[in-house]
């Protein structure tokens, strides 16, 4: 080798200099006017939250839970969070996050000779800022929330809760960098991270039942920091000690994060960052695969079949998703199963102690009904594809349901055996309610989904007066547009927040008739989805060509 | 003196092999052109040789040294298939960058005379994220060849170029031979291929011919004996270079 390895300072000064001129530039292009619009907007809606919020934990601090309380059981069950932040990030780490960097980095200055460290240095810092100032804001909101009904001032609880949420966050990328440097393998970090959250979930299921903690968790140190606001011990500085250590070691080894991984996630990230901002639903998803390089499988489950099969086309179409989803991968599947046992145990939670908690098992069946929604939503991904079969697209996208619905049903039983482990004497009541839950649960999932499918030209060009699609959007002022943006992304959520009906109604009035009319409700609700999936298109020429009459008739 | 040496190195994305496992050494001052049909491993061996890629199994080595290496960084230079550059930086400026970034005395009147035999003397000033693809191959040929290098890879080069560029790009390729340099360059182009000295073709991730180009005939070489492997177009072809398959 001739050529020389350039002196480390000189490089490094190099690097810092572009980074300078390309802040600057960046701070030059800004638009202040839209980001003062942005923190507008942000500040309304933190402040409504902040309302609803407030008003939701204030009832149930007051009935269940004193100062003494919180002392004796929050380190282990604040800790849950934390241990969940921690097993997130070591999974996040063997999938290769959680750091990203531009594609133009990947190339001109990773594969430059510059040390590594000094590259990554920065925006491993800046993941581990922007995480944590995320957790200290939510933190401290909660903290806040909680002084309104305890003992101590507002300021000690904000304080303590911003400071647990910061680690929390701090933790999350800490630990997502070094399993990531480390190059910990996905099965070995799935067993990391589970053991780490069996632990610390046996220590807050002892607190919780117990009272007293029989089991001292991992992270209930940092846990208690976070109630500091009432009683705040020395030893549990501990726990921030050891957050600080991982940062620092954390940022020591950036410099080892895999350069394979990085060039994946590059591309990815900036797209993922787009589609979240024009709240594309599918997009994220997708790209939130890509990123965890997660693929089908190229076996299916059970193995390929080449057997020649005879029956109806809607046979075929049940077939079609069944392929799919013997084909999901074993994460994918894992997820599911993780989340209707998470989704179970919430109900009983809400059920009864916190109805609040039954925000986790609406939460958790929609992302079960995005997951098991793939064999439709691969048909609205391909309308090329769709368009060729030669069969009307709405009944395709009705029997796309039938596989989705199996596997679905599949989750909600399951869901329902982690309520009858947590709570015996419910097993009937969680097998009742089971299947509506997850159904009414899924139909936001399957509203967004259906949406972005491709719908008749007269539907596509143009508005209900006839006018050019494209113009006419030009017209609509940036108010309209934005509410019009609130509404796609809110409505599938709040479709779904029906599923909360099911345990809240149960838990007013726990009865066989009552369990009787949410059956009747739920089947309802899924049918008139349903009836919407296959008739939308025919209502929207009926509509148009009820407009037109009009026109045409004065 | 062997500037790349390739031992059972081997790529695997999950359950489907890419590459290898193959054994290959280069001579310093070489000039070898890499042949394949798509999916065959050429880009997943020349990213794994830069390191962008980590090798599932065996070994490769930049004049002695790992390729991720900051000794085997400041000797390797690369033109990707797919030209990458920054949003807000002109033609101009990334030059200055890479240039100063590898240490490059003269990078002002090397740059120059370079942008200047591109043909891109008149857009230096300019976004190259703006450009077409063919003026976006030509500033990442310029980028690739402003700074010292030993080794330079080279992959698919001749994507969007006219008559004028792929000519200033088999000149320059000419004058970096001259200077010393070894030559990896990954192409169908039959001139490109026609001045190299050594062929290595490549077909599902195995070499199965690698000698002189004379005399070899190309289309036949390559169909002889279908493969029993499914021709993968993930590595070589896919969008993220990481040949996963996309949904």
């Amino acid at each position: 080798m001739v050529t020389a390895v350039p002196a480390a300072d000189t490089a490094n000064a190099v690097v810092r200099e572009l980074r300078a001129t390309r802040l600057q530039r960046r701070l030059g292009d800004t638009e202040w006017f839209d980001v003062a619009y942005r923190a507008y907007l942000f500040a309304l809606g933190g402040l409504i939250a902040t309302v609803v919020v407030s008003d939701a934990i204030r009832s149930q601090l007051t009935d269940e839970i004193d100062a003494a309380v919180l002392v004796d059981r929050g380190p282990a069950i604040v800790g849950l969070l934390v241990a969940a932040a921690i097993a997130a990030g070591v999974r996040s780490g063997a999938d290769g996050g959680p750091v990203a960097v531009e594609a133009a980095d990947v190339r001109h200055l990773l594969l430059a000779p510059v040390a590594r460290s000094t590259v990554l240095r920065t925006p491993t810092a800046q993941r581990m800022r922007s995480v944590a100032f995320a957790g200290a804001v939510v933190g401290g909101a909660v903290g806040q929330f909680v002084a309104i009904e305890q003992p101590g001032s507002r300021a000690a609880w904000g304080a303590a809760g911003a400071l647990a949420g910061a680690a929390t966050g701090a933790v999350f990328v800490a630990c997502a960098v070094l399993c990531h440097s480390v190059r910990l393998r996905r099965p070995a970090a799935t067993v990391t991270a589970g053991a780490l959250l069996g632990w610390q979930v046996l220590a807050a299921y002892t607190a919780w039942v117990d009272g007293d903690p029989q089991v001292i968790g991992p992270c209930d140190t940092i846990g208690a920091v976070a109630l500091w606001g009432v009683e705040a011990n020395a030893f549990d500085a501990l726990g921030l000690v050891a957050a600080v250590a991982l940062v620092l070691s954390a940022l020591l080894r950036c410099g080892r994060l895999r350069i394979e991984a990085l060039v994946r996630r590059a591309d990815l990230v900036s797209q993922l960052r787009f589609a979240a901002t024009t709240q594309d639903l599918r997009t994220v998803v997708l790209l939130r695969r890509q990123l965890r390089a997660e693929t089908m499988r190229q076996r299916p489950w059970g193995g390929v079949g080449r057997r020649r099969r005879v029956g109806s086309a809607a046979h075929a179409v049940w077939l079609r998703g069944l392929h799919s989803i013997r084909r999901f991968p074993a994460a994918r599947l894992m997820r599911i199963a993780g989340l209707a046992i998470v989704g179970g145990i919430a109900a009983v939670v809400a059920y009864e102690r916190a109805p609040i908690a039954v925000l986790v098992t609406v939460a958790a069946a929609f992302v079960v009904a995005l997951e098991v929604l793939e064999p439709l939503a691969q048909e609205i991904d391909h309308p090329d594809l769709t368009d060729r079969l030669g069969v009307d697209a709405s009944w395709l996208y009705g029997h796309q349901l039938v596989a989705p619905a199996g596997l679905l049903a599949a989750a909600a039983l399951l869901g329902a055996a982690a309520a009858a482990v947590a709570a015996p004497s419910l097993a009937v009541g969680a097998l009742a309610l089971a299947l509506p839950t997850a159904a009414v649960g899924a139909v936001g999932p399957l509203v967004a989904t259906v949406t972005d499918a491709a719908r008749p030209a007269a539907i596509r060009a143009t508005t209900l007066t006839a006018a050019s699609r494209g113009d006419n959007e030009l017209l609509v002022p940036p108010e309209f547009a934005g509410f019009s943006t609130a509404i796609r992304t809110l409505l599938p959520m709040a479709l779904s927040a029906a599923a909360a009906v099911p345990v809240l109604a149960s838990r007013a009035d726990p009865s066989v008739a009552t369990a009787s009319r949410v059956a009747v409700g739920a089947v309802l609700y899924v049918a008139a989805a349903i009836v919407w999936i296959r008739r939308r298109d025919a209502w929207g020429l009926a509509i148009r060509n009820f407009f037109a009459r009009g026109r045409a008739s004065t | 003196m062997s500037a790349i040496v390739i031992k059972q190195l081997a790529k695997r994305y999950h359950d489907s092999p890419a590459l290898g496992p193959l054994d290959l050494r280069v001579d310093t001052g070489e000039r070898v052109t890499l042949v394949g049909h798509n999916g065959s491993g050429k880009t997943t061996l020349l990213r794994m040789l830069t390191g962008l890629l980590d090798a599932t199994a065996g070994e490769a080595t930049i004049g002695g040294h790992d390729p991720a290496s900051i000794e085997a960084r400041s000797a390797v230079s690369y033109i990707a298939d797919r030209p990458v550059f920054y949003d807000d930086l002109s033609v101009w400026e990334h030059v200055e960058y890479i240039s100063r970034l590898h240490g490059t005395q003269d990078w002002e009147q090397r740059g120059i005379e370079l942008l200047d035999d591109i043909g891109l003397h008149d857009r230096i000033d300019d976004l190259p994220v703006t450009f077409s693809r063919g003026l976006q191959q030509r500033a990442a040929i310029a980028l690739a060849l402003c700074r010292p290098f030993d080794v330079l890879f080279v992959d698919e080069p001749f994507v969007g170029l006219d008559r004028r560029g792929r000519t200033a790009l088999l000149d320059r390729l000419d004058s970096a031979h001259a200077d010393g340099a070894t030559i990896v360059v990954a192409t169908h182009d039959p001139e490109a291929i026609g001045r190299a000295h050594r062929l290595v073709v490549l077909r599902d991730g195995q070499v199965i011919h690698d000698g002189a180009v004379n005399g070899l005939d190309l289309d036949a070489a390559l169909d002889r004996e279908s493969s029993d492997r499914p021709a993968s177009d993930g590595p070589d072809d896919d969008e993220n270079g990481h040949g996963e398959a996309t949904e």
